[in-house]
C-alpha cells in the first residue's frame, strides 16, 4: 500500500507515460494514422518503402520537389536494372530526412545510393529551418524517448524546444487532432487506412506530372512579371513573392548551422555508402539569377556534391506549373538529367 | 505565467519543494518571494506598483484603528489605483462621448497591471474587517505582503479574507489527503480549462470575432452556448487549480464555484457563481449600503446598485456595466416575483427543478452576450440572430458545445455530491495513480495546446 501522496504522484506520472508509450510510441495507433495527415504519410511511405524489394535501391529524398519534380517509373526505365525510389515528402526538410532514413535504413546500407536535393545552394530565405516545428508533426511516429535532448536541442526558441520535448515524451500530444478526427469518424478513418498508401504508391510511381505550365511568363526590362492571358489568377500573386524573395541576398548564420547539423548527420550516417546531394532547380525564372556554387558546410561535406549548374537548364517557366515545382515536361527532362548524372557516378 | 504553461509546473513544484523543507518564517520569506517572480514574469515594472501599494496599505492598516477618516482614505487610495489603472481612459472616452470633445488628448497609454481588481478588492476588506474590530492588524509586513500576493490566487482569485487567511499563516494545513486533495483540484483545473473551455473558445471567437450584418440562429445558439460553457469552464477551472496548488503549499481557500449552471433561480445562481466576489459585494457594499433593511424599493435600488458596480468591476465599458444590471434586474424581479409565489407551488415542486434549471441556465446565458460581445451594437445583432432561424443552417456548429454540455450533466449525475471524484483520488494504495494517470491521458489528448488561450479573467 503506498501512502506517501507524492509517491502517488509521481506513480501516477509514470503511469501516464506508460500508456502513452503503450498506446503511441509502440507503433499500436500509427496503423490507424489518418494516411493524408502530415505524420500518417510520413509512417505510410515507412510502410511501403521497407521491403526487401527496395533494397539496393537507389533512394531520392526530397520535398514536394521531388514527388513532382521526378519520376521512379522513368529513372527505372533508363537505370539499366538500377532502381529507384521517389521518396519526397511534401513539407520536409534535412531534419525530417535524417530521421525518415534512419528509421527506413537502419544501418544505412538498404540503398545503394541516397540522393538528397536542396532548394538552393545559396540558401536565402528568411525563415529560419532551425525553429520550423512543422517538422515535429512529421517526425511524430518516428521519434524515440532518446532523441528528446538531440531534437529539442536542435530548436532555437524556447517555445520550440518545449514543444519538441512534449512531442518526443507524450506522443498522444502529437496526434491529438488524429485522435479527435478518428473518434468523430471511425468508419471512415478504418476505409482510408485500407490499403490507401499502397494506392497512393502505385500511383505516385505512375504519375506522369502535372500538364500545366508557366510558359510565356518573363520579366520586362524594368523588373516587373509579364503574365499570358492562360496564366491562372491565383498563381500570379504567388509568382511575384517568389521573384522579390529570388532576390533577397543575405545569406543569413543560421542557414549554415542547420545546414551543418542535418546535412552533417546524414552524410555521417552514409560516410560509407554513396551520399549524392544536388540543387534542384530553384524556380521557373531563376535563369535570372546565376547558381552559386556549394561554398561553407556543401563543400566541407564528405558527400558528392554535384554542380550547382547541373540541372539549371530546367530554371525556365515551361518546365514548371507554379512558382516551385516542376510539370511533366520539366519532371521528363529532370529525371532523365538526373539519372544521367548519377549512374556513371554509381559504377 | 499561465497555470497552463509549461514552465509555471517546475516552477510550482520547486516552491512547494522548498515550502516542505522551511519552516515558520523562512516558509512565509520563500513564498513572498515565488509570488513576486511569479508576478515579475508579466512585467517587471509592476511589481514595483504592487509593492508599493502593499507597503501603503499595510501602513495604513497599523493607524486606522477606529478612524473612519483614515479608513476613508486608505479606500480612496486603493480605489484611486484601480480607478487610474483601469477605467481612466474609459472615464475619459465615456465624458468625451457624453459633452462632444475630442478625448485624445487625454488618453494615457496605461498598462493595466494584472490582477489590479483582485488585490484592491482584497487590501479594502482588510482595511474595513480592522476598522470593524473584526480582524487584528497584522504586526508582521510579510504576513500582509503573502495576503495580498500569494500566487496561486494572486492574478484571477478567490478573493480571499484576511480572517480566513491569517490564522492559516500559524498554523498551516499540511497533511497527506490535503495534498491529494490539491492534486485532484489541479487535475479538475486543468481539465475544464484545457479540455472544455479552450475547445470551446474557438467556436464563441469565430461568432463574436466576426459579427456580420445578419448572422443566423443556429450559429448564433451555438456560441452563446459555447460562451456559457466556457467562461465557466475557464473561470472555475481557474479556481480549482489555485485552490489546488494553494492547498498544496498549506493554504484552504474558499469554494469560488459550486456548480452553478445546475441553480434553480438566479439568486442561487450568485450564490453559486464566483462566490468570493458575490460575498464581498453582499459584505462591503449591499449591507452597508442597507441591504433589505430599508423597504422594497431601497432594496431593489441596492441590487441595481451593487450588480451595476460587480459589472464595472469585471471590465471599463457600458457592456459590463449593462450586464451586471441585468442582472440586478433579475435578482430585483426574482425578489419580487418570490414575495407572492408560494414555495408550495407546482413552480417549486420538485417536478419542476429541472425547468427551473434550464430557465435559470437560459437567463444567465443571454447575460453573457453583453459580456462577449464587443459593443452594444454586437450585442443586438446576437440577440436578433437568436431568432434569426434559416433553412441550410450549418447544425453542426452545436455539435461540439451540446456534446461537451452533455459530458457535464452525465458527469454531474455520476458524482452527485462530488463523492465519485472523492473515491478517485483519496486514500492510499494504486487508486490514485490510476486516477491521476487516466486524467494526465485526457488532458494529453483531448487538451486544446495548437495556441495559448490566456484565462478569461486575467484582464479583470
Amino acid at each position: 500500500m503506498i501512502k506517501n501522496p507524492w509517491l502517488q504522484i509521481l506513480y501516477g506520472v509514470l503511469l501516464a507515460l506508460l500508456l502513452d508509450g503503450l498506446l503511441f510510441h509502440s507503433g499500436i495507433y500509427a496503423r490507424y494514422l489518418d494516411p493524408r495527415s502530415t505524420a500518417g504519410e510520413l509512417h505510410g511511405l515507412l510502410t511501403v518503402a521497407k521491403p526487401k524489394e527496395m533494397r539496393g535501391a537507389v533512394a531520392v529524398v526530397g520535398d514536394s520537389r521531388i514527388a513532382e519534380g521526378f519520376s521512379a517509373k522513368l529513372a527505372d526505365a533508363m537505370g539499366g536494372g538500377v532502381r529507384f525510389v521517389n521518396l519526397g515528402i511534401p513539407g520536409t526538410t534535412p531534419r525530417v530526412w535524417h530521421y525518415f532514413l534512419r528509421e527506413l535504413d537502419p544501418d544505412a546500407r538498404r540503398f545503394s545510393a541516397v540522393v538528397i536535393m536542396l532548394p538552393n545552394y545559396d540558401e536565402t530565405s528568411k525563415e529560419n529551418f532551425n525553429d520550423r516545428t512543422l517538422d515535429l508533426s512529421y517526425l511524430a511516429p518516428i521519434l524515440r524517448y532518446g532523441d528528446a535532448a538531440p531534437v529539442a536541442g536542435s530548436f532555437d526558441s524556447r517555445d520550440a524546444r518545449s514543444r519538441a520535448l512534449l512531442f518526443t515524451f507524450l506522443r498522444g500530444v502529437a496526434y491529438k487532432q488524429d485522435i479527435l478526427d478518428f473518434i468523430l469518424h471511425p468508419a471512415e478513418r478504418l476505409k482510408n487506412v485500407n490499403g490507401y498508401i499502397e494506392k497512393r504508391w502505385r500511383a505516385i510511381y505512375d504519375y506522369p506530372g502535372r500538364p500545366d505550365s508557366l510558359e510565356g511568363v518573363s520579366v520586362d526590362s524594368a523588373g516587373r512579371l509579364r503574365f499570358p492571358a492562360s496564366i491562372k489568377p491565383e498563381l500570379k500573386p504567388l509568382l511575384q513573392t517568389y521573384l522579390a524573395e529570388m532576390h533577397y541576398d543575405e545569406r543569413l548564420q543560421h542557414h549554415e548551422r542547420y545546414r551543418a547539423l542535418w546535412l552533417g548527420r546524414i552524410a555521417e550516417r552514409y560516410r560509407n555508402s554513396r551520399l549524392f546531394i544536388f540543387q534542384i532547380p530553384r524556380g521557373p525564372l531563376h535563369y535570372l539569377k546565376p547558381a552559386v556554387a556549394p561554398f561553407g558546410v556543401l563543400a566541407k561535406l564528405e558527400a558528392n556534391v554535384l554542380p550547382a549548374d547541373a540541372f539549371t537548364a530546367f530554371e525556365r517557366p515551361g518546365f514548371f506549373f507554379d512558382q516551385l515545382h516542376l510539370n511533366a515536361r520539366g519532371r521528363e527532362g529532370f529525371s532523365k538529367a538526373l539519372v544521367a548524372r548519377i549512374l556513371p557516378l554509381l559504377k | 505565467m499561465l497555470f497552463t504553461s509549461l514552465i509555471y509546473w517546475p516552477f510550482f513544484l520547486l516552491v512547494a519543494l522548498l515550502c516542505g523543507l522551511a519552516r515558520g518564517r523562512l516558509r512565509v520569506l520563500i513564498l513572498v518571494i515565488a509570488s513576486l517572480l511569479f508576478y515579475a514574469y508579466w512585467n517587471t515594472l509592476l511589481v514595483w506598483a504592487l509593492l508599493g501599494f502593499t507597503v501603503f496599505n499595510y501602513l495604513m492598516s497599523l493607524v486606522i484603528g477606529r478612524s473612519r477618516a483614515l479608513l476613508a482614505l486608505s479606500i480612496a487610495a486603493d480605489l484611486a489605483v484601480l480607478g487610474f489603472f483601469k477605467y481612466y481612459n474609459f472615464l475619459v472616452a465615456s465624458a468625451a462621448g457624453l459633452f462632444g470633445f475630442s478625448a485624445e488628448p487625454f488618453i494615457l497609454n496605461i498598462v493595466l497591471p494584472v490582477a489590479v481588481s483582485f488585490y484592491t478588492f482584497e487590501a479594502i476588506s482588510y482595511n474595513v474587517d480592522i476598522y470593524r474590530g473584526d480582524v487584528q492588524p497584522r504586526k508582521s509586513f510579510l504576513d500582509f505582503a503573502l495576503f495580498l500576493s500569494l500566487f496561486p490566487h494572486l492574478t484571477a482569485g478567490p478573493i480571499i479574507r484576511p480572517s480566513n487567511f491569517f490564522p492559516q499563516i500559524d498554523h498551516g494545513k499540511h497533511s497527506d489527503a490535503g495534498v491529494r486533495w490539491g492534486v485532484l483540484q489541479i487535475v479538475k483545473g486543468l481539465i475544464k480549462k484545457m479540455v472544455f473551455a479552450d475547445n470551446l473558445a474557438p467556436v464563441s471567437t469565430q461568432f463574436f470575432g466576426h459579427i456580420g450584418s445578419s448572422p443566423d440562429a443556429v450559429s448564433a445558439w451555438a456560441a452563446v452556448l459555447a460562451f456559457g460553457l466556457q467562461i465557466y469552464c475557464d473561470f472555475a477551472g481557474y479556481t480549482d487549480i489555485a485552490r489546488g496548488c494553494s492547498r498544496i503549499l498549506g493554504f484552504d481557500f474558499p469554494s469560488n464555484f459550486e456548480r452553478p449552471y445546475l441553480s434553480a433561480d438566479i439568486a442561487e445562481f450568485w450564490r453559486r457563481w464566483h462566490i468570493s466576489l458575490s460575498t464581498w459585494l453582499r459584505d462591503y457594499l449591499y449591507i452597508p449600503l442597507g441591504g433589505n433593511r430599508r423597504g422594497a424599493a431601497r432594496t431593489y435600488l441596492n441590487l441595481l446598485i451593487v450588480m451595476g458596480l460587480g459589472g464595472l468591476w469585471h471590465g471599463a465599458s457600458w457592456n459590463f456595466v449593462v450586464w451586471g444590471l441585468y442582472h440586478g434586474v433579475l435578482l430585483a424581479a426574482h425578489r419580487f416575483t418570490s414575495g407572492f409565489v408560494s414555495r408550495a407551488s407546482f413552480w417549486y415542486s420538485r417536478a419542476m427543478v429541472p425547468v427551473r434549471v434550464a430557465f435559470t441556465f437560459l437567463l444567465v446565458n443571454l447575460g453573457w452576450i453583453l459580456f462577449r460581445a464587443p459593443d452594444f451594437h454586437a450585442s443586438l445583432l446576437t440577440l436578433k440572430a437568436l431568432f434569426a432561424f434559416r433553412h441550410g443552417a450549418d447544425y453542426s456548429l452545436l455539435l461540439l458545445p451540446a456534446l461537451l454540455l452533455a459530458i457535464s450533466l452525465a458527469w454531474c449525475l455520476a458524482d452527485r455530491g462530488r463523492k465519485l471524484q472523492h473515491y478517485l483520488f483519496e486514500g492510499g494504495g494504486l487508486r490514485f495513480p490510476l486516477s491521476f494517470a487516466t486524467s494526465l491521458l485526457l488532458i494529453e489528448i483531448f487538451a486544446k495546446t495548437d495556441i495559448a488561450i490566456p484565462f478569461i479573467y486575467f484582464r479583470f
